[in-house]
């Protein structure tokens, strides 16, 4: 039998872990963000560190080193820069041919380059801390990429960290379609057979008459209202058809490998 | 109860929360991150008391789940109840013996784990979130649809699990197996190196002391 006292500890702390568990969701966010701040100069501490680091490795690299990555970056520029162009007449055409239609005019892309600072340290989710937040213009919903594809969406967003919730996590589902196939659109779910390895998700609710083949590319569908068309998430691995055949599912392998993501860019409506 | 353990107990749940957070070799290597909360919270139930073991509970579980996607305050109860099982086992556990704080690592690991994943599937709770409309500012780009009935972006599923979760389970579990040594290794040396030691009583009695010779 439970004694006085820790019979009262005891009912205190479930009342406690209730009450919280009861709070509604802004009230849950703003407490988040408040108790974030104790996790500040950690944060900042573990920047300095990492800067100094980063420092100390570059002043040790030989010249030679050195001047061969330049060499290659003026390669890899100068052949962007030919890309750039050619992009630069299709967007014209693309705009021209627009006019002739009547179609709006697309808005550019505006990126903000952001630092993953820290990974949820539970196992249950897939998500990552970033180094901007409030005061650099992030809110809820803003789409996640890096130069391999899509990484996620912003989950909540605090003071000078924002929460990502990572392609794959169960609160972030992405409207896909698959791009030799356009109208093949499915929604991308986490894989459950195999919770761990985060770099397989399931494209479910794909038409059972949709022809898939490993390999194929998918996408973002632009669907959903969240994520823009065309992002690439991966590509398939394997289908089967569910649910005694009435839709289709996929394997997907994500283009982003997110145990070594540590750069990414937010993109701003 | 003396402050400065309770003060050093809470100052390692922080710092282990953020580690657990920044580190990301566990991850990498074995795809899953051990959690050293219950570790903690074992140990003050070991060598400490309740009202130190709620405090932990309490402060850890909220840090944790403040770095997570975790619902606010889920991890209070797995910590709480992995202390509380063994405050109360305290007495006939060999605490001082590497290979019992070792076993109940372990098992403090394992037990919160497990509450934790059933505390999170049970309050899986549909929380939609204000979906941003890309359609105001890119009109021919997105249509805001609700796609075969899901709001996409809305928390309307569980945690991550399935078979591969006994993998994570398991690491988990040795992970606190390896930690629980360690953690009362440690925080027994800090606490002989910030508290006094404790006076032990002689049975001599100066009142009582028979004087041989003359006075």
């Amino acid at each position: 039998m439970l004694k006085r006292p820790s019979f009262i500890i005891t009912i205190v702390v479930l009342l406690m872990a209730l009450a919280m568990a009861s709070l509604p969701g802004r009230t849950t966010a703003r407490l988040k963000v408040t108790l974030g701040g104790i996790f500040l100069p950690l944060f900042g501490l573990a920047g300095v560190s990492h800067s100094l680091t980063q420092k100390t490795a570059d002043a040790v690299v030989s010249r030679s080193t050195l001047l061969a990555e330049t060499a290659d970056l003026r390669q890899e520029n100068q052949r962007l820069r030919i890309l750039a162009i050619q992009g630069e007449e299709l967007l014209r055409e693309n705009t021209r041919l627009r006019e002739f239609l009547g179609a709006p005019k697309p808005a550019a892309w505006k990126c903000k380059f952001a630092r993953v600072v820290g990974r949820d340290p539970a196992n249950w989710w897939r998500s990552v801390q970033i180094d901007l937040g409030l005061r650099d213009g992030m809110r809820p919903n803003l789409t996640v990429l890096c130069p391999e594809g899509l990484v996620g969406r912003i989950s909540e967003v605090g003071s000078a960290h924002s929460q990502v919730v990572l392609a794959g996590d169960p609160s972030c589902r992405v409207a896909a379609r698959i791009l030799e196939s356009r109208e093949n659109t499915g929604v991308i779910v986490p894989n459950p057979s195999d919770p761990t390895d985060n770099t397989i998700v399931d494209l479910t609710f794909l038409s059972r008459n949709s022809v898939l083949k490993p390999g194929q590319t998918v996408l973002t569908s632009g669907q959903g209202g969240v994520f823009p068309p065309g992002i690439v998430i991966g590509k398939i691995l394997d289908y089967r058809m569910v649910e005694y055949g009435l839709y289709a599912e996929a394997r997907v392998k994500l283009a982003v490998n997110f145990n070594s993501l540590e750069e990414v860019w937010v993109l701003l409506p | 109860m003396n402050w400065t353990n309770t003060a050093l107990l809470l100052l390692a749940a922080i710092v282990v929360v953020f580690l657990e957070s920044v580190i990301n070799t566990p991850r990498r290597w074995l795809g899953v991150q051990v959690d050293f909360l219950p570790v903690l919270a074992i140990y003050a139930a070991m060598r400490l008391n309740l009202g130190t073991l709620a405090v932990l509970a309490v402060a850890g579980g909220l840090a944790f789940d403040t770095l997570s996607c975790n619902p606010l305050g889920a991890s209070i109860l797995p910590l709480w109840l992995a202390g509380f099982a063994g405050y109360h086992c305290r007495d006939f556990v060999l605490r001082d013996q590497w290979v019992a704080q070792s076993m109940i690592g372990a098992l403090a690991c394992l037990g919160a784990a497990l509450v934790s994943l059933v505390l999170l599937s049970t309050l899986n709770v549909n929380r939609p979130v204000a979906i941003m409309d890309w359609a105001e500012s890119n009109p021919d780009l997105a249509r805001p649809v609700e796609l075969n009935g899901i709001a996409l972006g809305a928390r309307d599923a569980g945690p991550l699990a399935g078979w591969g979760s006994w993998w994570t389970l398991l690491v988990m579990t040795v992970g606190g197996a390896l930690a629980g040594p360690l953690v009362f290794g440690l925080f027994d040396r800090l606490g002989r190196l910030f508290n006094y030691a404790a006076v032990t009583e002689s049975t001599f009695r100066k009142d009582r002391e028979i004087v041989r010779g003359r006075t």
